[in-house]
């Protein structure tokens, strides 16, 4: 016995692929090595470097930040519970010089080690494996949703579809609205969506007429409603020159 | 519990010394082994698992030609989790909001999933579409289980599937360089690293890139896009060849950006 957490403890989605009758001995064989992480700038690279013998890094809770930086530019990505990090994978050399990774822990974070001794446990749950590679897809699929809205003309329409797809995924509500756990600065939403810090500042002014607002020491709230909102601003920026 | 999810309808069962067979299943479908189609998949098999694994790595594949795609072999795999794995070929993946398009461009070795659930309510559908003709297998419940004895396969799709979302961060960072003809060039320069083949004249990039398709994956629009290939002709950078382009090689090993989407060739 192992006083390991199951992988399926951290992930409740994961346990959600199996059949009710298989998750006692899914659980059985999947315990993980869980890991803290303490906000601030964190090398996955440096300690998780050429591990292409194992499946990831499950972020299990909390909130990180990878960031490419290139011509004095940022650009981020957010990761939240339930993301598959693969540090090795992603952080090698681009074939254009002076691009640099970084990643930083945004709340206090857990992940879990699913290295390849763990892949060989779970793979007798064929389940397991394929929502662990869809993770990944999901990711993929992410930054290029990403990709277009920060092509959209208007930084408050991408905030607020930023937030809102935040608030989708990990959002808590609360009277009405919804509660998004993660303080992410102007600066960081800029590199999210491709803005400047002082645009997103300006966004996020006017979008509090929205209902729109930034919690100290919490987060972001915005309204339940805001995909009427995000349908309305989308309409004005459609009617925008392209 | 391994009979369970076992799947037994594509070579299951098969006797290790008995080649795996690459056979029409009618409808444009076939089954090929997957460790054939992308052999890196087992490179880190030993010769004895390899050959094992191969038996075991039994997928449909689907063909598809040029232009519009719609995944047919999907229609009887549709699984949210169920991904399909381009084995040749190129796809173009297209996103439409407000007026703007985003495209992706997909090859060998990665990793889909079109049917899994919107990534929000308010995402717009994506639209599919074949660029040069090629492959796709499924990579289902069923063959996990089959390779199940073999985690390495299952970590080699990881890899794959990763590489898919890093193309798009690189591509990410064209979005913050001002000027359209740095955005070309680091683009070419990914491409150029995925599809490129090196010739005396510089590194061609087979691949039918028109103007608007070359905007949408730079985030410009096609007329910005038109002037800075001139620009970049002209300079002997890029290159528009019959079936492809071609990049000066100077243009990929000794390109620096600079802010504010300067480009100093050193």
């Amino acid at each position: 016995m192992t006083d390991a957490p199951s992988v399926l403890d951290l992930d409740p989605g994961l346990a959600a692929v199996l059949p009710e009758g298989d998750r006692p001995a899914a659980r059985a064989a999947s315990p993980v090595c869980a890991r803290p992480l303490a906000p601030g700038e964190w090398d996955a690279f440096a300690e998780y470097g050429g591990r292409e013998d194992w499946l990831g890094l499950l972020l299990a809770a909390g909130f990180l930040s990878r960031s490419i930086e290139c011509v004095g530019e940022t650009v981020s990505e957010i990761l939240g519970p339930s993301d598959l990090l693969r540090p090795w994978d992603q952080d090698g050399d681009y074939p254009v010089p002076g691009i640099d990774t970084k990643w930083r822990v945004l709340e206090p974070a857990t992940i879990a080690v699913l290295d390849g001794e763990f892949a060989a446990r779970i793979a007798p749950w064929p389940p397991l494996t394929a929502a662990l590679l869809a993770r990944i897809g999901r990711r993929a699929r992410w930054s290029a949703l990403r990709l277009l809205v920060s092509q959209i003309p208007g930084i408050e329409i991408r905030v607020l579809y930023l937030l809102w797809h935040f608030a989708e995924r990990w959002g808590e509500p609360r009277d009405g609205r919804m509660l998004i756990p993660v303080r992410l600065t102007h600066q960081q939403i800029g590199e999210v969506i491709g803005a400047q810090r002082p645009s997103v500042s300006h966004a996020v002014s006017r979008l509090r007429e929205e209902g729109v607002a930034q919690l100290p020491g919490e987060g972001w709230e915005i309204p339940a409603d805001a995909p009427q909102a995000i349908d309305r601003l989308l309409g004005h920026a459609f009617a925008a020159p392209v | 519990m391994e009979r369970r999810y076992a799947g037994g309808e594509l070579g299951a069962g098969q006797g290790p010394s008995q080649p795996a067979p690459a056979r029409d299943l009618g409808g444009g479908v076939r089954a090929a082994a997957l460790l054939d189609l992308l052999p890196e998949l087992g490179e880190q098999l030993s010769p004895s698992d390899w050959s094992r694994a191969r038996l075991s790595s039994l997928v449909q594949v689907e063909a598809f030609g040029t232009g519009e795609w719609v995944p047919h072999v999907a229609r009887r795999h549709c699984r949210p989790d169920t991904a399909l794995l381009l084995t040749d070929g190129v796809l173009v993946r297209e996103l439409h909001v407000a007026g703007r398009a985003f495209a992706e461009l997909l090859g060998a070795g990665d990793v889909i999933y079109p049917w899994a659930a919107p990534t929000s309510a308010r995402t717009p559908t994506a639209t599919w579409r074949a660029l040069l003709p090629g492959t796709l297998a499924v990579v289902d419940e069923l063959l996990l289980a089959r390779v199940a004895p073999y985690p390495s396969v299952a970590l080699g799709l990881a890899r794959l599937a990763t590489l898919r979302a890093r193309f798009l961060e690189a591509l990410a960072i064209t979005r913050r360089l001002r000027r359209v003809e740095p955005r070309l060039l680091f683009v070419f320069a990914l491409l150029a690293e995925r599809w490129g083949r090196v010739t005396p004249d510089g590194v061609a990039v087979p691949l039918p890139l028109g103007h608007e398709l070359l905007a949408r994956l730079v985030g410009a629009r096609r007329p910005a896009v038109t002037t800075a290939l001139g620009r970049l002709r002209e300079r002997g950078a890029l290159t528009q060849l019959d079936d492809g382009w071609l990049l000066a090689l100077d243009q990929i090993g000794a390109v620096t950006l600079e802010p504010h989407g300067t480009l100093d060739p050193t």
